[in-house]
């Protein structure tokens, strides 16, 4: 059972101590959410877990691998697809399109004879757009699929950037605000979307997120992040009980005069 | 009408020389954002490589596609070597190291063949054919369909292939392309090798025409960039468009406005050149890139 082991995690941007000494654990098929103000260091811990920028101390570890030990395009072959704030779709292609790029490592494990034989070429096409219209189904993108991803309202980028994480059959998902830009109906669709992704197809979850709905209602366990450092963690009703969260977020209590 | 005709197909085949050029300078612009000022050259450099393997006794077609390959290889070295420590530079830094390209090739053409003027055979027969008055030479025709040719396997390769939806996906987007498992270095590479490879096929076409010299291709470029720059830099289509027209413009002014005539070409293209950026900086086909700051 892999399990992600954050430790001791401390990056230093410039001046700015980023993230200092974060740790936490995610157990298989757990939905984490990962929270803190604006600053805190949710999406600098997101950017180290898929090697976008590198940690100055500390270990990540999925399962047996180190992740700080992979190249960028090795992390989603250890079962990790994330998503991204602005969607980041390419985006003068079609939704399907932008799938089969997700789909990139599918049929690469085959070796030279399938790099260099025609019908081995054609059975792995025909699995990856198999995979990318069972992703299409899942996440109810058909009607759009042929669509130029740019020309789609920005919720449903952010689906179709869903969608592109989950086609490489990832069994960690990493989320990076995907409440943001979303109506009301949205977030609870993507409430809904989140739960079943773990339910459903099994992916465990980190989810990095300001919408404190949604994170409490979708999250087994919730990490609290300020300043670079982890103040709380637990349960969604133990986190908001917390004296230190609330702190952090409504600022500390002055003493009355 | 008959003028005007002839006038087409000459400028269609001049046309698909700059497009293939103008092709390679945005195959390489769209994924690195380097305007490779060597292209020219390291085509130039190509079809001398194509000429040794001729003069050896070597059968034309067999030549040029030991060429092509060779192109590809170089124009893939030349990534991996050259261009990748300066990646993340200044753009002036690799304007810099591709206008050091340029004159390294020149010379070392000129070092290695002398800079008098070849011939170059060509593969295309030397006759004509006359369509209802209109005369058009087999040598036109032959480039624009060799041209095309490349060119529209090259649109396959980039819309139905993995690798191609790969190369694409990493000059759009790199950074989430590299998280779906690309190697995007390797693009970079790739692109460049495919543009040497264009390129070379453009100095092939062109040599039996304008002859061969390690100066061939200076002047080509400027129509090359003058295409690139109407169609759009970020277009290969419009690119491929852009050479065209471009190739067709300087036919029809040099023949109607007779002051211009053969001398004053090269003034077209820089017109060409200015007023797109003037009036239509992205071009025909290009967007405005848009950037979050």
């Amino acid at each position: 059972m892999p399990k992600l082991e954050v430790r001791g995690l401390t990056k230093r941007f410039g001046g700015i101590l980023a993230l200092e000494d974060v740790s936490f654990d995610v157990e298989e098929g757990e939905i984490v959410g990962l929270i803190g103000p604006n600053g805190a260091g949710k999406t600098t811990v997101l950017n180290c877990i898929s090697r976008f920028v590198p940690p100055d101390h500390g270990a990540i570890a999925y399962g047996q691998r180190q992740i700080l030990r992979l190249a960028r395009h090795d992390v989603v072959k250890a079962g990790i697809a994330r998503t991204f704030q602005q969607a980041e779709l390419f985006k003068t292609m079609t939704v399907l399109d932008n799938l089969l790029i997700g789909l990139h490592t599918e049929g690469q494990l085959g070796g030279i004879a399938s790099r260099f034989s025609v019908p081995a070429r054609w059975r792995t096409e025909r699995r990856r757009h198999l995979r990318a219209a069972e992703v299409i189904e899942f996440l109810g993108l058909r009607d759009v699929q042929h669509q130029v991803a740019s020309s789609l309202p920005f919720g449903l980028q952010k689906r179709v950037d869903v969608a592109r994480a989950l086609a490489s059959t990832p069994r960690l998902i990493l989320l990076d605000e995907p409440a943001s830009g979303l109506s009301h109906e949205e977030v609870d669709e993507l409430r809904q979307l989140i739960v079943s992704m773990r339910n459903d197809l099994k992916v465990t979850v980190l989810l990095v997120e300001h919408h404190m709905g949604l994170v409490m209602a979708a999250s087994d366990r919730v990490v609290v992040l300020d300043f670079g450092r982890t103040i709380a963690e637990g349960t969604p009703q133990q986190v908001q009980a917390d004296r230190k969260v609330i702190e952090a977020y409504l600022g500390e209590e002055r003493p009355a005069v | 009408m008959r003028e005007f005709a002839q006038l087409l197909i000459a400028g269609l085949s001049t046309g698909a020389i700059y497009a293939s050029l103008a092709l390679a300078l945005v195959l390489i612009y769209q994924s690195t954002e380097v305007v490779n000022f060597a292209q020219g050259e390291m085509a130039m450099f190509s079809t001398f490589i194509a000429w040794e393997l001729i003069d050896k006794g070597m059968p034309f077609w067999a030549a040029f596609a030991l060429t092509l390959a060779l192109a590809f290889f170089g124009g893939v070295t030349i990534e991996r070597v050259l261009i990748r420590p300066v990646e993340k530079a200044s753009v002036l830094t690799i304007v810099i190291v591709t206008v050091g390209l340029l004159l390294i090739f020149n010379n070392l053409a000129g070092g290695i063949w002398g800079f008098q003027l070849k011939t170059f055979p060509s593969p295309f027969p030397s006759g004509t054919w006359q369509v209802s008055g209109v005369v058009i030479s087999q040598q036109s025709v032959g480039v624009f369909g060799v041209a095309l040719l490349l060119m529209a396997l090259l649109a396959v390769f980039f819309r139905f292939t993995a690798l191609g939806l790969a190369m694409r996906a990493t000059a759009m987007n790199r950074e989430p392309a590299e998280l779906m498992g690309i190697h995007t270095t390797w693009m970079l590479a790739l692109g460049w090798g495919l543009a040497a490879v264009v390129g070379a096929t453009a100095g092939v076409l062109v040599a039996p025409i304008v002859f061969l010299d390690p100066n061939m291709m200076q002047g080509l470029l400027l129509f090359a960039f003058a295409g690139a720059t109407l169609g759009g830099f970020e277009s290969p289509g419009g690119a491929v468009l852009g050479g065209l027209l471009v190739g067709v413009a300087q036919a029809m002014i040099g023949n109607y406005v007779s002051f211009i005539g053969t001398d004053l070409s090269l003034t077209v293209a820089m017109a060409i050149i200015v007023l797109v950026l003037v009036f239509k900086p992205t071009g025909l086909f290009g967007q405005a890139a848009a950037r979050r700051v």
